[in-house]
């Protein structure tokens, strides 16, 4: 009894003492994240150039986003961004990473080679795309199309119906191999019994991934979706680099219209407008993410 | 000891407080734009380099990438650079608004600088009769063409819209690309377009009516001039139908090696054509002619732009020092001229400068053009460029929406409705820059 009471005493300090390290990451986000969304959310309800003082204009600039055809064309555009990744690079991934789970010579080092991209900073990345591979003189495409392939002679980054996912393209390319080697990870970590009792009743390859992986390492992908959502609605880096938003807004997303809005147009209550309804898209996927969790899921 | 410590301690901070005050006056700061390392050594040795040793104040200079949202940033929390150098008038002018320039009319009057400066680009400086900056580069669209090319096929460079637009269905079935162009690394440049057709096919003095809100940007006229650059798009004229995928320096080597026969660009490209893609670097001959005007259009037209300005910082203090440099830097025709001939960017407008300033070095089709130029603006044969002269919310709505015409997502009478609807607002506000009377 009064070792349980000493072990009760012990755990509370300990819980007291690691509140006191969590301090300094708390105040991080206070000042550098909380502190200036909340200013991000009042801005919205102002007119503001960035230099003269400001003026509380209500729901203003509410009203003229929502009247504005470009920021429903964002909306849309994230929406078609989050559904590509959502699909894409997590099958590419989820397929790597089981078939990494079959090996075990060098898969050091296809893992290696996987996650590579993600070490290129964004900037370099998109541009060596741009300039390498879709420029319309000197591009990889417009090389092959004038050696036989002339159906590439098509300017991807040029149409409307295409540059969207043109761009996604170069981002899927950087971000495939991690979501491989975060998958692969989790894969490892499956008791090889579950394979070994599958096997022994006859299940496929494919029966194995659908009945034995994907629900074993559903919580990382849960994870890894609800990341992507997030991800998706923020993002701003390839799209800004590669195409501004154009041509004709067909890569315009929020975060994009936001900036331009705020650096551009000098509009700093309308851009704070746009970027708390992009924040508020994506934490509609957190408030899921803790949902679920508290469901024990 | 102890009075010897704190003796020591007294003298030191009353060093320390010498030093920085000394140090105040001694040097300056210069934000700049991102430039390639030969226009740094240009910058070091005809202007920081001379300055520092003839008054003995530094100037130290850094080149950010994206200086103009770095600058505003740095300036809304009171700090920057005691120099403050903007895209251009309606810039300076919010600067001003918000009371973030030194008004320079003191130093106006001390140096002669209105005497020193072209009159109506003087004029550009000021805000409600207070100049707050000067300019430091004015540039004028032109149209560009390859000599070579021009010359194998006996083509004569066009003076009218219609002569350019049989020229161009005459390259395109020669399998040559009519105009270099494009804006992947720099989206603004469909403004160019908007800037030339505006001016000449609806004409200065149209432009010049919407400019001060006496006619619509609705009119037939400025309907006429948009379609003119959809009709451009569609036909692929612009980069062979790859316009959106194309560079600044894809555009220079399209020109350059023949790909392409004209180009719609500014007089900043002086530095390209005589620079990286010269005759010596490799490429084909190249030159410049007026852009061509619609018929009633006055020929040759200039649309003329200040590029950049220069300003003092209102937190700045070295603002005597700052005004100094700005006083080395144009009153000397001589040294004008010198870094114009050395690095076209730094086209200053002043008034004395001289073809007989030039080194003899110069290039013979810049001197040209600052001839031309000269007398074109003499005459008040001048017009209006976008980036100049419009107000900073129509400005971007032309460089974010007129693509959207060309690629029919948009009518172009919405276009310019809104447009005009965005005008008359910036309008109301005071925003549009200072015009001189025509």
């Amino acid at each position: 009894m009064k070792n349980e009471r000493k072990t009760e005493v012990l755990n509370k300090f300990i819980q007291r003492k690691s509140l006191f390290f969590l301090l300094p990451a708390l105040f991080i986000n206070i000042f550098v994240m909380i502190g200036p969304a909340l200013a991000t959310f009042f801005l919205a309800f102002t007119q503001w150039n960035g230099l003269t003082k400001l003026s509380f204009i209500g729901l203003r600039n509410y009203f003229d986003i929502f009247h504005n055809i470009s920021f429903f064309q964002s909306i849309l555009n994230n929406i078609k961004w989050t559904a590509f990744f959502l699909i894409v690079p997590m099958m590419l991934g989820l397929i790597a990473a089981t078939e990494l789970s079959k090996i075990s010579f060098l898969k050091g080092m296809y893992k290696v080679i996987f996650i590579l991209p993600m070490m290129f900073p964004k900037v370099i990345t998109a541009r060596l795309w741009q300039m390498l591979f879709f420029n319309g003189r000197i591009g990889i495409l417009h090389w092959l199309s004038q050696h036989g392939l002339t159906f590439l002679d098509y300017d991807l980054l040029g149409h409307t119906s295409t540059a969207l996912w043109a761009v996604a393209f170069i981002d899927n390319w950087q971000w495939w191999g991690f979501l491989a080697v975060v998958f692969s990870t989790a894969i490892d970590q499956i008791d090889k019994n579950y394979y070994e009792v599958a096997k022994l009743e006859g299940a496929s390859g494919i029966q194995i991934f659908f009945k034995v992986i994907l629900p074993m390492i559903r919580p990382t992908v849960l994870f890894m979706s609800i990341m992507t959502i997030i991800w998706s609605f923020l993002v701003f880096n390839f799209i800004f680099i590669v195409t501004q938003g154009g041509p004709a807004g067909s890569t315009e997303v929020l975060a994009t219209l936001s900036y331009k809005t705020a650096f551009y147009q000098f509009e700093f209550g309308k851009a704070s407008a746009v970027s708390s309804i992009m924040s508020l898209l994506a934490g509609t996927a957190i408030i899921y993410y803790i949902w679920i969790k508290g469901k024990g899921e | 000891m102890k009075k010897i410590i704190l003796l020591s301690l007294v003298v030191s901070l009353i060093g320390i407080f010498c030093i920085s005050a000394l140090t105040a006056d001694n040097s300056i700061t210069f934000w700049y734009e991102n430039l390639e390392a030969r226009y740094v050594k240009v910058l070091q040795d005809v202007l920081l380099q001379p300055f520092e040793e003839e008054y003995g104040i530094k100037v130290e200079f850094t080149s950010y990438p994206d200086l103009d949202r770095v600058l505003r940033i740095a300036i809304l929390g009171g700090k920057g650079p005691d120099i403050v150098m903007t895209p251009g008038p309606s810039f300076a002018q919010e600067y001003a608004f918000a009371e973030k320039l030194e008004p320079l009319d003191g130093y106006a009057d001390q140096y002669g600088w209105k005497k020193m400066i072209i009159p109506f680009m003087y004029a550009m400086g000021e805000v409600d009769g207070t100049l707050y900056s000067i300019p430091k580069t004015y540039e004028a669209m032109l149209l560009l063409y390859n000599t070579t090319l021009f010359d194998k096929y006996g083509w004569k460079p066009p003076k009218t819209i219609e002569e350019m637009e049989t020229l161009a269905e005459e390259m395109m079935e020669k399998d040559i690309v009519p105009f270099a162009s494009g804006n992947a690394d720099w989206k603004p440049a469909v403004e160019w377009l908007f800037t030339v057709v505006a001016n000449h096919i609806a004409g200065p003095e149209k432009v010049y009516q919407a400019l001060k809100g006496e006619i619509p940007w609705t009119s037939p006229c400025f309907v006429e001039s948009v379609n003119a650059t959809k009709k451009w798009f569609q036909k692929k004229w612009l980069a062979g139908g790859k316009y959106f995928s194309m560079t600044g320096d894809d555009t220079y080597a399209m020109l350059t090696s023949g790909e392409a026969g004209m180009m719609i660009v500014g007089s900043w490209s002086f530095q390209y054509i005589l620079g990286d893609y010269s005759v010596e670097q490799g490429g084909q001959e190249c030159n410049w002619t007026p852009f061509p005007s619609a018929k009633g259009v006055d020929y040759p037209l200039y649309d003329i732009g200040i590029g950049t300005t220069l300003s003092i910082n209102a937190e700045s203090k070295n603002k005597d020092a700052v005004a100094k440099f700005f006083n080395f830097i144009i009153s000397d025709p001589k040294r004008v001229a010198l870094i114009i001939s050395s690095w076209p960017d730094w086209n200053i407008p002043i008034s004395a400068l001289k073809l007989t300033d030039f080194p003899s070095t110069t290039d013979s089709k810049y001197v040209n053009f600052l001839s031309s130029i000269s007398e074109a603006l003499a005459r008040g044969n001048y017009a209006y460029t976008t980036w100049t002269f419009w107000p900073v919310k129509s400005d971007q709505w032309i460089i974010n929406n007129i693509d959207k015409v060309w690629l029919d997502k948009m009518t172009t009478e919405d276009f310019l409705d809104n447009l005009q609807k965005i005008f008359v607002q910036e309008l109301e506000d005071g925003k549009v820059p200072y015009l001189p009377e025509r």
